[in-house]
């Protein structure tokens, strides 16, 4: 089976694994492989290091999606501060609240920061893809994700949303509600000191009238993420410390009974440049560099071998299909890459 | 003499909780007392101290996830009050859905425990570089919220904390290949502009193979002209990634050192890992 049977009617690609192994890498080539199929596609990535935006020759833009050239491929940065000051307007109509709510220096401060705001703000973007304006524009949305924790924080996000908007206490915390929660307060009030806390407050009063529309945009897209159009590919590398993490990974979104499709591992070959067949001149002027070159390559091999195998077993064990492919430092995302996936393709 | 804080941090897949790992074992091998931590709770640094021995394994302090929040809450409530407070939905809930709160509760605890007198080396197996920056960045943004309470006091000596170089330094990992390296160089200027020690650059993935410069010369001289077999592809490659490691060298940290793959394959990885921290020891203790 090639890369595009197994994600064959997917309406949404979540692509998850350990840090360093390639993921916003392999995203970016399912994307472009669902592109040439024909499928408009959506490519929503993490990635800091506008590494991907490079490769795929687009100017990265965190206000707007950028478009590829030639395919029906767009590229869009799931940075959370402009997404959700892009956002906003849509979730929140009134420009009065909105103005109240960019004024809060709570709000200010940590709209950019750290994973969860990354999480609701992948989710508000999901939404407005799979249900909201966006709908309807694109066939398939592939979802980069921060390494590890990141995805499980995006599952976890719509509940933790919902408990923030259902939760009495964050009412009286707001000083919309009854008496009970003074302890909350009091304690919180100790802790912060009163400026922050009265901030805090302010800041949740602000947003109090739309909590149910976040906790309820969340709630769909987390039900959306068990859906069968779904797909959840988990990538790593077949070093041991990576197949420990996406084994992890692995059984953390089994206990929140999210289904895994299939593993993509890259079980490097060589770094660099593609394979030449001829062999090696016997000049004895050459044999330190040949005795080298022939303990580095041993090394190579046996490092692939052994990633291979665990790949492997880490699929079987995990009893998804599997896709080995070779990785290029020089040639990140291009036709080796998208190549290999698509011609090395073997299920278990 | 308050215990110093070594966070390893870098490029995801670079190595860093090897690195972190060695460190420990070769410190503790050197008599002194360390504390071995992560700040993450997806279980990595934990699974790696399996694999060794179990001798030789270190105790590993998981500070994340509500854990710190109990912890934060018992060291500055009143006892009746952080039991309850502890418990509440309201902080439970806020603590989960908001950003940077956990991140304080963790920096809170390094800035105690390092003042602990039967301590002399707290190491962090941390995260990858930008979250580190940003994590350094939060007791400036929460100072910013004109935070009082217990929170502001306890910020400000974070803060003077991590601007101790003889109390907290970063170490970096990071791969001898030029876009790794760019992150490398960023996260350095980054530590810089936040007047934060940085100590060693680890170039993780170089080789042991000497070849000397004539070995090499030729090594290059062939490549001009002949078409190379895989192994010589591998060794040339080899070589421009050891010569990348010497030419960008510490990258604005103290004291750069290049080391090779270690195989977890090897017949004794723990032993591997004691002498691989015993060689970082020595670089670790430069400062820039």
């Amino acid at each position: 089976m090639s890369l595009l049977d197994h994600i064959e009617g997917a309406r949404w690609i979540v692509v998850a694994g350990p840090g360093g192994v390639g993921k916003t890498t392999t995203a970016a080539c399912i994307a472009v492989a669902c592109a040439r199929a024909g499928r408009r596609t959506l490519a929503l990535t993490v990635d800091p290091a506008r590494r991907l935006a490079d490769a795929l020759g687009v100017t990265p833009s965190t206000s707007h999606d950028v478009a590829v050239e030639g395919l029906p491929l767009t590229v869009a940065m799931l940075e959370s501060e402009a997404t959700f000051r892009a956002l906003l307007p849509r979730m929140i109509e009134s420009a009065e609240a909105r103005q109240h709510i960019e004024a809060n220096r709570v709000y200010q401060r940590f709209l950019g920061s750290l994973a969860r705001t990354h999480a609701y703000a992948s989710l508000e973007r999901l939404h407005d893809v799979l249900f909201g304006e966006g709908a309807g524009t694109f066939d398939v949305v592939v979802l980069d994700t921060p390494p590890m924790r990141g995805l499980l924080d995006l599952f976890d996000a719509p509940r933790a949303l919902a408990a923030l908007a259902g939760s009495r206490a964050v009412d009286v915390l707001s000083g919309r509600g009854g008496i009970s929660g003074r302890l909350a307060r009091a304690s919180l009030g100790m802790l912060t000191g009163p400026e922050l806390a009265e901030e805090l407050a302010r800041f949740l009063d602000a947003f109090a009238p739309f909590r149910a529309g976040f906790a309820a945009r969340a709630s769909a897209v987390a039900s959306a993420q068990r859906a069968p159009d779904v797909r959840t590919v988990l990538v790593t590398n077949g070093e041991p410390m990576r197949i420990a993490d996406a084994r992890a990974l692995g059984a953390a979104l089994e206990a929140r009974t999210i289904p895994r499709h299939l593993l993509i591992g890259s079980a490097v070959i060589g770094r660099n440049t593609p394979a030449w067949p001829i062999p090696p001149s016997t000049d004895a002027s050459a044999r330190p560099i040949l005795e080298a070159a022939h303990r580095l390559g041993e090394r190579a091999r046996m490092r692939q071998e052994q990633a291979t195998r665990a790949l492997r077993d880490l699929a079987a064990s995990m009893e998804l299909p599997c896709v080995v492919t070779a990785r290029s430092e020089t040639d990140p995302i291009g036709v080796a890459m998208l190549d290999a996936l698509a011609a090395t393709a073997r299920a278990l | 003499m308050p215990a110093a804080i070594h966070l390893i941090t870098g490029k995801g897949g670079t190595g860093r909780t090897t690195t972190a790992i060695a460190t420990t074992l070769a410190l503790r091998d050197a008599g002194a007392r360390v504390m071995l931590l992560s700040l993450s709770d997806d279980g990595g640094l934990e699974r790696a101290v399996d694999e060794l021995e179990p001798a030789a394994r270190p105790p590993v302090i998981v500070l994340a996830g509500h854990g710190a929040l109990e912890a934060f809450l018992t060291e500055h409530l009143p006892a009746r009050v952080s039991r309850r407070a502890a418990r509440h939905p309201v902080l439970a809930t806020l603590f989960r859905a908001a950003p940077g709160t956990e991140e304080i509760t963790q920096l809170d605890a390094l800035e105690r425990w390092s003042r602990r007198t039967d301590l002399d080396h707290l190491v962090i197996d941390g995260e990858a570089s930008g979250h580190t920056l940003l994590w350094l960045d939060l007791p400036r943004v929460f100072g910013s919220l004109r935070a009082g309470g217990v929170l502001g006091p306890r910020l400000t000596q974070i803060a003077a904390m991590v601007r101790d170089p003889r109390r907290f330094v970063v170490h970096a990992t990071s791969s001898p290949s030029a876009w790794v390296a760019a992150e490398t160089r960023a996260l350095a200027e980054g530590l810089t502009s936040r007047g934060v020690a940085r100590g060693a650059m680890v170039w993780t993935e170089t080789t042991d193979v000497s070849l000397d410069a004539s070995a090499v010369a030729a090594l290059e001289a062939r490549s001009q002209h002949d078409p190379m077999s895989e192994d010589l592809r591998h060794l040339r490659v080899a070589v421009a990634r050891d010569a990348a490691a010497r030419q960008w060298g510490a990258l604005g940290f103290g004291h750069a050192i290049a080391v090779p793959w270690i195989d977890r394959h090897e017949a004794d990885w723990g032993a591997a890992l004691l002498d691989r921290g015993r060689r970082l020891l020595p670089a670790m203790a430069a400062r820039a």
